[in-house]
């Protein structure tokens, strides 16, 4: 090992932020893989008898209003979860991406009419689009990836596009063009590798966010549906029993935060490993 | 700056035509009929092909999506299926002030919690308290708001009865509700906040203003505050976007009637008149503020920008 | 000694550091200087050489920095500035001793009125009220020759040249008549026709106020217009002293010579007559044993790599770290610095 990786290693390391969310992110990312050995009882299985029984050495999480264990449930959440984080941000990413960098190479017409597109979406506050497009095709998780999938494009579109326009006009592109490389070649060898710091940075944070998105959507009624477990759809079920059975909307939010907590503090490292200059 | 004001404002023109065409076109493009919602539930078929016919739901949808925008540019949105009620009535008379109340308590809140607990860290940076705060607004920005009403209901409503769990108009209802909706963007405040302070307060300006023989406290609120809040405004302006949002989870949660409760009643009860007029509204509610914003930033930066 | 009365500041054996990541760099290495009333002093050196956070650590303005002041005496007026509290350093910045930047583009805050930025060091100093604070802010930007002295009081920096700026700043850091100013650069910022300008109006300054002055500068030129005697620094350390005719005149360390051959002057305007100094400046985190210029130096024999000259004094106060100057004492020939592609 050279002398220059040991000390790019040994940076990653000292990234306290990148390591410990990391770290997190692996851990559930396990659960989701191992979710049958790792949980205990079928997640949909239903029993009247044990309805609402706090947590005990038997339910370490207790058992919700039709007796289903908490602890299964959430294990078996954390693959919805990601598989929403992470399917909604490649799809908003790629579509994304791929029109930020052909706004920002073309310039001109194409770029106007493209961002004043992305204007329009991005016009629409928050989670109010996804919501809308939920309204629109009804509920159930691929829809859910969808809808927080068109949610994400706009902003993965304004900052490749500003990265490629930077790198547009460095001299050596000029030059590439000028030795007859197609516009093709260009944007995939050229222009794509030089921008994908911010768009890895963004990834990383959206999946956070895409997480939460999908969660409100659930937690509102209109996201992934019962009996599918699903960390925002849990809380909402275990509202109505939040006087006496507390633990039922305190573990699966609790899940939620610790896994986008994981993520921030992944992207936030990855922010500062990759551009110094713009952590914030 | 007149032209910049007018080249701006004009520049919304186009964002809210495509707005109304993307709320026009998810409402048309619905399952489920208005007619036969505006019908009732025992109507037939005849009747519910004349009631098409009244709302104009036969006609090319050009012509459709024409006479939705001359209708809400004289202020018709249309009437609820639901409650028959008029869409503007219902969220001008009895729901906007609530949600443009609460959303301005958030955005308070959001502003004074964010702007101390950014420049406490930013002074104190690498202390034990920098860390610990901004540890703080790693988790606000991390909670999802919907579990953090429940938590705050549960601990102070329930386990310590201190407060109303539902409710809006009593200054002890508002405090939950205004918590829950200012606290993730006190904390992407608090982040700017220190990050800009941090920043300024490597610039050259600032080891002249200490050469000057300036204390520590004149240094940070004279010299590095006003320049490092310019780039703030626009969070803030961003941040009232997830605001407008927050309050659907909020007022849902906390059962106010307000907007956001509008906009899921309406989900709910496939209400698609009063859907596209809450969408529309809070849209335009929201391009306007972005466009005021922007107005601010460029009048209060004129002084950085220019050279 | 009666001369003592007249010292304004006595640098003694400062050091400097910096503590990064990679390890400690030792920006100012045992550095000693001293000026009198009325003197001005330059100190010369390229980019790294320790001549900024040599003016920096005077103020102690590496507040921000992983800077520290770890050995050392600064004495102003027989105080050593090293011992005092923040608080009593504040009452002497920019009161007693004052600062001129390099980059009047960036040193003035973008968001105070210039005339504030003025009035604001002298009601930190002064008891004075607002108006009579405004009123000196006015005074001094005609002292420093602004036009329309009311006018320009109420606009903000970016309405005003670079040029103008740096007049801003010199009236910022005299406005409290100063006994020490320290010119960091004060003109590399600057358009040609400016520096001339700018570089004059300092001077005047001085002989005027009677103060001590020290210019800190990589360019000799502005050595010899403006002051008395010059100190080169390389590498955090002073490699020769000497009042400025006499380093004109004979310079006697290696690297000064270099220096004085890289200048373009006019009676040499052909290109070949240019000399380069070979060679970087040493890493400051991998310093050389020996002497810091041994690895650049024409005349470099085995002891200048292994052992570190001390700074001698070949007479009056005439100073020197070069071994060819302590072991033989004999005159160094010029001609042995040639242009690298002149040969």
């Amino acid at each position: 090992m050279s002398v220059g990786t040991k000390r790019k290693l040994k940076k990653i390391f000292k990234n306290r932020q990148l390591t410990l969310g990391g770290v997190i992110v692996i851990l559930f990312i396990l659960v989701a893989f191992f979710a049958p050995f790792i949980a205990p009882f079928d997640p949909l299985e239903q029993s009247m008898p044990r309805r609402l029984q706090a947590p005990s050495s038997e339910h370490i999480m207790g058992t919700d209003n039709l007796g289903r264990d908490v602890f299964s449930r959430i294990v078996f959440g954390t693959r919805v979860s990601l598989v929403v984080g992470v399917a909604s941000t490649l799809m908003g990413g790629i579509v994304g991406v791929f029109f930020g960098i052909i706004a920002g190479y073309y310039g001109k017409a194409v770029d106007t009419v493209i961002m004043r597109v992305m204007d329009i979406l991005l016009a629409f506050p928050g989670i109010l689009l996804a919501l809308g497009i939920v309204a629109v095709l009804g509920s159930g998780t691929e829809i859910v990836i969808v809808a927080v999938a068109v949610w994400a494009v706009p902003t993965f579109a304004r900052i490749v596009r500003g990265s490629t326009l930077a790198v547009k006009k460095l001299e050596y592109i000029d030059a590439i063009r000028a030795v007859g490389a197609s516009d093709f070649r260009i944007i995939f060898l050229h222009i794509l590798p030089n921008v994908l710091s911010p768009i890895i940075v963004q990834a990383t944070l959206n999946v956070g966010s895409a997480i939460v998105a999908a969660a409100v959507l659930s937690f509102l009624g209109v996201g992934t549906q019962a009996p599918t477990p699903e960390w925002g759809s849990m809380v909402n079920a275990g509202r109505q029993f939040m006087m006496e059975n507390s633990y039922l909307v305190f573990f699966p939010g609790l899940m939620i935060f610790l896994l986008v907590v994981g993520i921030n503090l992944f992207g936030d490292g990855l922010r500062d490993h990759l551009e110094p200059k713009k952590s914030k | 700056m007149l032209i910049f004001i007018v080249r701006r404002l004009l520049q919304t023109i186009p964002v809210l035509l495509g707005v109304s065409l993307v709320v026009f076109l998810m409402i048309h493009l619905m399952p489920g009929c208005p007619a036969r919602a505006m019908a009732g539930e025992a109507a037939d078929p005849a009747q519910i092909e004349i009631m098409r016919e009244q709302m104009g739901l036969n006609d090319p949808v050009l012509v459709q999506y024409f006479r939705f925008i001359s209708r809400a540019l004289t202020g018709d949105l249309g009437t609820s299926v639901v409650s028959g009620r008029s869409v503007v009535d219902e969220i001008f008379e009895a729901r906007f002030a609530i949600t443009f109340h609460l959303a301005i308590l958030g955005t308070l809140t959001a502003v004074v919690l964010g702007l101390i607990i950014g420049i406490v860290s930013a002074t104190m940076k690498d202390s034990f308290l920098d860390v610990l705060l901004m540890l703080v607004a790693l988790f606000g920005l991390s909670i999802p708001n919907f579990w953090l009403a429940i938590l705050l209901i549960i601990e102070f409503s329930v386990n310590r009865g201190l407060l109303p769990i539902v409710g809006w108009g009593e200054l002890n209802q508002m405090i939950l509700p205004t918590l829950t909706l200012g606290i993730s963007g006190a904390a992407i405040i608090a982040r700017m906040t220190r990050a800009n302070l941090l920043d300024v307060l490597s610039q050259d300006y600032i080891r002249t203003a200490r050469a000057k023989g300036a204390g520590e406290l004149i240094v940070i609120y004279k010299h590095a505050l006003r320049n490092a809040l310019i780039p703030v405004i626009t969070v803030v302006g961003l941040q009232f976007g997830g605001l407008l949002t927050g309050a659907i989870i909020t007022e849902t949660v906390f059962a106010i009637n307000g907007m956001g409760r509008l906009i899921m009643q309406s989900i709910t009860q496939r209400d698609v008149i009063m859907i596209q007029g809450t969408v529309l509204v809070v849209s335009i509610l929201f391009v306007a503020v972005n466009a005021i914003v922007d107005i601010t930033y460029r009048l209060v930066n004129k002084r950085v920008d220019l050279n | 000694m009666e001369k003592d009365k007249d010292i304004v500041l006595q640098v003694e054996n400062l050091q400097t550091s910096f503590f990064t990541e990679d390890g400690e760099l030792k920006a100012v290495n045992d550095v000693s200087f001293s000026i009198e009333k009325g003197q001005s002093l330059g100190i010369v050196g390229e980019s790294g050489s320790g001549k900024s956070i040599t003016s920096l650590s005077i103020l102690r303005l590496l507040t921000g920095t992983t800077g520290k002041i770890i050995g050392g005496k600064i004495l102003f007026k027989g105080e050593d500035l090293t011992t005092f509290s923040e608080k009593k350093m504040q009452s002497i910045r920019g009161n007693r001793i004052s600062m001129i930047f390099q980059e009047p583009m960036t040193s003035l805050n973008p968001t105070i009125t210039i005339g504030e930025q003025i009035a604001e060091v002298i009601r930190g100093h002064q008891k004075k009220d607002r108006k009579s604070a405004w009123e000196d802010a006015v005074k001094m930007l005609s002292g420093v020759g602004i036009p329309e002295p009311e006018k320009r009081a109420k606009q903000y920096p970016f309405q005003l040249s670079g040029g103008m700026r740096q007049r801003v700043m010199i009236a910022i850091a005299i406005s409290c008549q100063p006994e020490l100013l320290i010119a960091d650069e004060p003109t590399t910022a600057l358009d040609v026709t400016i520096q001339a300008q700018i570089l004059s109006l300092i001077k005047k300054i001085q002989r005027r106020s009677g103060g001590a002055l020290v210019m800190i500068t990589h360019d000799l030129g502005v050595i010899a217009e403006t002051c008395d005697a010059v100190a080169v620094m390389y590498c955090g350390k002073i490699v020769e002293y000497a009042s400025v005719a006499e380093l004109f005149e004979s310079p006697k360390h290696p690297y000064t010579m270099g220096l004085l051959n890289s200048i373009p002057s006019h009676e040499t305007d052909s290109e070949e007559d240019l000399y380069i100094i070979d060679g970087q400046v040493p890493s400051p985190y991998e310093l050389p044993n020996g002497c810091l210029f041994a690895p650049r130096c024409p005349y470099a024999k085995e002891i200048c790599q292994n052992a570190l000259p001390e700074l001698l004094n070949l007479y009056g106060n005439r100073l020197v770290r070069c071994h060819m100057q302590q072991t033989e004492g004999r005159e160094l020939e010029h001609d042995r610095w040639k242009s690298p592609s002149g040969s």
